[in-house]
């Protein structure tokens, strides 16, 4: 009898507890950004390696995620944080990173020419890549999804392939929390200037 | 003095004949991105058709790059976006197909040479009633 009450009293106890993960739990998912995202090391166009996000703390980061293979959807992302950058370029409390989904192609290289290519400046606009495990912890913890669709052989016998993925863009705040999340290739520049004022008000 | 007027006249009623004649098949509006010799980029265009029969483009080739295709950017059940080839290009009667962003593109593979703002090069697409359409793309940012 005793036993099934002191029983009864772990059963209430646990109940409680698992409540209190219940509420724990949907707190979290119900801000679901509260916690930055988890980081991992990338190489960037500057030559230095980061931590990324996490190093960037203390700035606001409008991250977006491209190919260099990519002349459609990436460019017009691409097209769209280039139009973002001359409204919001010279603030110094706002970088940019552009982040890989091709790591096996985008070298350090392959970026930097890239980056010549568009005139994306070399300061505080930070294009980067690594090792492929590294590169899809990035992406995981963004969200963002970019898998191999499709392989061909061209006619001089180099094999291509496409990469179906997220079309994303992400603007985090100077905790590194991410605050907002938009599509890339449509995103509205005026909005999005607007807001990354904003976050990079804020104390 | 009379056989130059009737020379000069018979000349502005030749062009203008031909100047009203339309062709078939008008490739017009085309523009490719930039990038340097070796890069992957991308080339849009219009194609309008003023036939009454459908026509169906073929192949389409450059000197500008090793290796060429048409591409239509597909949008998967789980959000993602890509680019799948696409073997031939149906050209509808009396009808426009736009190559643009988001839709429609000529995927230019391993450029021979660096275009930059202000280049130009030279496309045929290869229809399979009128044979090569030439059309030139401007090449921007
Ligand atoms: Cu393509």
């Amino acid at each position: 009898m005793r036993e099934t009450a002191v029983g009864n009293h772990w059963v209430v106890a646990l109940r409680g507890a698992n409540i209190a993960l219940v509420v724990a739990a949907s707190l979290l998912i119900g801000c679901n950004n509260q916690a930055p995202p988890p980081s991992s090391p990338l190489r960037a166009t500057d030559g230095k390696t980061y931590s990324f996000p996490a190093d960037l703390r203390g700035k606001v980061v409008v991250t977006s995620f491209i190919y260099t293979h990519c002349p459609d959807i990436c460019r017009m992302t691409i097209g769209r944080m280039l139009e973002l950058w001359e409204r919001v370029g010279n603030d110094t409390t706002i970088v940019f990173a552009t982040v890989t989904l091709d790591p096996a192609r985008d070298s350090l290289g392959a970026l930097r020419d890239y980056a010549a290519v568009w005139g994306i400046p070399a300061q505080r606009w930070l294009l980067l890549t690594g090792t492929t495990a590294d590169v899809e912890r990035v992406h995981a913890a963004f969200g963002v999804v970019a898998r191999k669709s499709y392989t061909e052989r061209l006619p001089s016998g180099d094999e291509v392939y496409f990469i179906d993925h997220t079309d994303a863009v992400f603007l985090l705040d100077r905790n590194g929390i991410i605050r907002e999340r938009r599509e890339g290739s449509t995103l509205d520049v005026d909005w999005c200037t607007h807001r990354v004022q904003q976050i990079a008000k804020e104390q | 003095m009379k056989l130059t007027l009737i020379g000069g006249t018979l000349f502005v009623v030749f062009t203008t004949i031909c100047a009203s004649q339309t062709v078939a098949i008008e490739v017009r509006d085309g523009w490719m991105y930039s990038a340097d010799s070796g890069m992957v980029t991308g080339a849009f265009m219009t194609i309008e058709s003023h036939s009454t029969v459908p026509d169906t483009i073929v192949a389409v080739r450059t000197e500008c790059a090793e290796h060429t295709e048409i591409h239509t950017t597909v949008r998967n059940s789980d959000g993602t976006m890509g680019m799948r080839p696409i073997a031939e290009l149906i050209i509808p009667p009396k009808k426009a197909v736009v190559l643009k962003p988001r839709s429609l593109h000529v995927m230019l593979y391993h450029l021979r040479r660096s275009l930059r703002s202000g280049d130009r090069c030279i496309v045929y697409l290869t229809s399979k009633r009128h044979g090569d359409l030439r059309v030139e793309l401007r090449v921007r940012r």
